[in-house]
């Protein structure tokens, strides 16, 4: 039996059928969460914030318009999430360069390369600007189509192609790549 | 075509025929365009940063309030204005306890103990309200372990339940018990027999480090699933690498 598809999910949530609801958190979550740690570079704060979509979702579950794609939907609500983040009073936050992996798990030996270069991959998205930011973690990272980044921003699939790809010149210009040093101990 | 032009589609893997063109004449455009997929590839291959497990547990936690939040009143409370509601709650409950006192005390030398407190969670598993099933689950799960009533009844559950959510809280609830085969054969079968993936993933989770052959080979049975759920399918490879 195919199982239920996003919109299916969403159009019992709004008639009062949560059975099914734990679909959409299994399949977006990562997503959103990924989303998030990206742009904030906090991974306390983004689990938070992850969970706030969700709040979100079932709170304003009647403004889903019945059969529109959902994904996009959840992406739209994240990028409000996040706007309302940054619009209060910075508070402590755990560093993604805490001494523990996304897991909680102390980072493996073997991990700590790849580690590096996720590192300077995190440094250069944070100094990027924030809204190319957002469109190269939504791309790149989310995974989302250019029907999906245009529904979310507002703008035509042929302007997301452009802003997409001019995101990514401007990380390219401003990541420098890991180099590993052969003769360090 | 125009450099201009090219620009929308240089990440696109597949080109069509016109901006190949412009490509095999444009250095710089060729350039550009290695630059990009090479950084596509790096953000692709790095970022794939796992949620922590925590947060499943917080969004269930959530939709549990949610449901019980929805529960309309029904009975004497939908018609009793609930500043009346609340106090005659109240009033029953303090009769009860006493009621209760009453007859614990006439029962002194009867049955009592950790026993009787898990026969009255087991029949809680059968009571109507799917809320009060879930609560019944998650009361009894430290039990399961070492309690095979317990954990026969959370067999039954996730065979016979009606309500997704209660099948997932009782395959949780197994997923400590999967040493014993009876337990493991029961979730085995929910994996392969039940329509809901929720349910799937919940016996999935509670399999993963019990990859017996027995185990490996449902889930290759799992994979031969026409319309599986995305989802499943690339949990299921992952515990199969």
């Amino acid at each position: 039996m195919p199982s239920l598809s996003d919109e299916d999910v969403m159009a019992r949530i709004q008639t009062g059928d949560l059975e099914h609801a734990g679909l959409l958190f299994e399949r977006h979550h990562t997503d959103l969460y990924r989303f998030f740690v990206h742009t904030t570079q906090s991974r306390a704060v983004s689990q938070d914030l992850t969970q706030d979509v969700f709040v979100r979702l079932f709170a304003y579950k009647a403004s889903y318009k019945r059969g529109a794609p959902v994904r996009p939907w959840l992406h739209r609500i994240a990028r409000n999430v996040l706007a309302d983040y940054w619009k209060r009073p910075r508070r402590d936050s755990v560093a993604l360069d805490d001494e523990t992996t996304a897991s909680g798990l102390p980072s493996p030996i073997s991990d700590l390369e790849r580690r590096e270069v996720l590192d300077g991959l995190d440094a250069a998205l944070a100094r990027l600007d924030p809204a190319q930011r957002e469109l190269l973690v939504h791309s790149h990272v989310s995974d989302l189509s250019y029907s999906e980044i245009a529904e979310i921003y507002d703008i035509t699939i042929n302007a997301a192609r452009v802003r997409v790809c001019r995101a990514l010149r401007a990380f390219r210009t401003i990541y420098i790549p890991h180099e590993v040093h052969d003769d360090l101990p | 075509m125009t450099c201009p032009d090219v620009e929308p589609f240089l990440l696109d893997p597949q080109l069509d025929a016109e901006t190949q063109a412009h490509l095999d004449s444009c250095a710089e455009c060729r350039a550009i365009r290695a630059e990009l997929m090479d950084s596509q590839t790096l953000l692709r291959a790095h970022m794939d940063t796992p949620a922590p497990p925590a947060m499943r547990t917080a969004f269930y936690s959530m939709l549990g309030d949610l449901q019980n939040a929805q529960r309309t009143p029904t009975g004497w409370r939908s018609w009793v204005s609930p500043r009346v509601a609340r106090p005659l709650r109240w009033a029953v409950a303090f009769v009860a306890v006493f009621a209760l006192g009453a007859v614990s005390m006439s029962l002194l030398q009867g049955r009592s103990g950790p026993g009787a407190e898990v026969n009255g969670v087991l029949s809680q598993l059968e009571d109507a309200s799917p809320t009060m099933r879930l609560t019944g689950v998650y009361t009894i799960s430290d039990e399961a372990a070492t309690q095979e009533q317990v954990r026969e009844a959370l067999v039954a559950l996730i065979q016979t339940d009606p309500s997704v959510n209660v099948r997932v809280a009782a395959l949780e609830a197994l997923a400590p018990s999967l040493p014993h085969a009876d337990v493991r054969t029961a979730v085995v079968q929910v994996l392969g027999s039940d329509p809901e993936p929720l349910v799937q993933l919940a016996a999935l989770r509670a399999l993963e480090s019990h990859t017996s052959p027995e185990v490996r080979q449902a889930l290759d049975e799992l994979l031969e699933t026409p319309d599986l759920e995305p989802l499943i399918r690339e949990h299921v490879r992952s515990i199969l690498l």
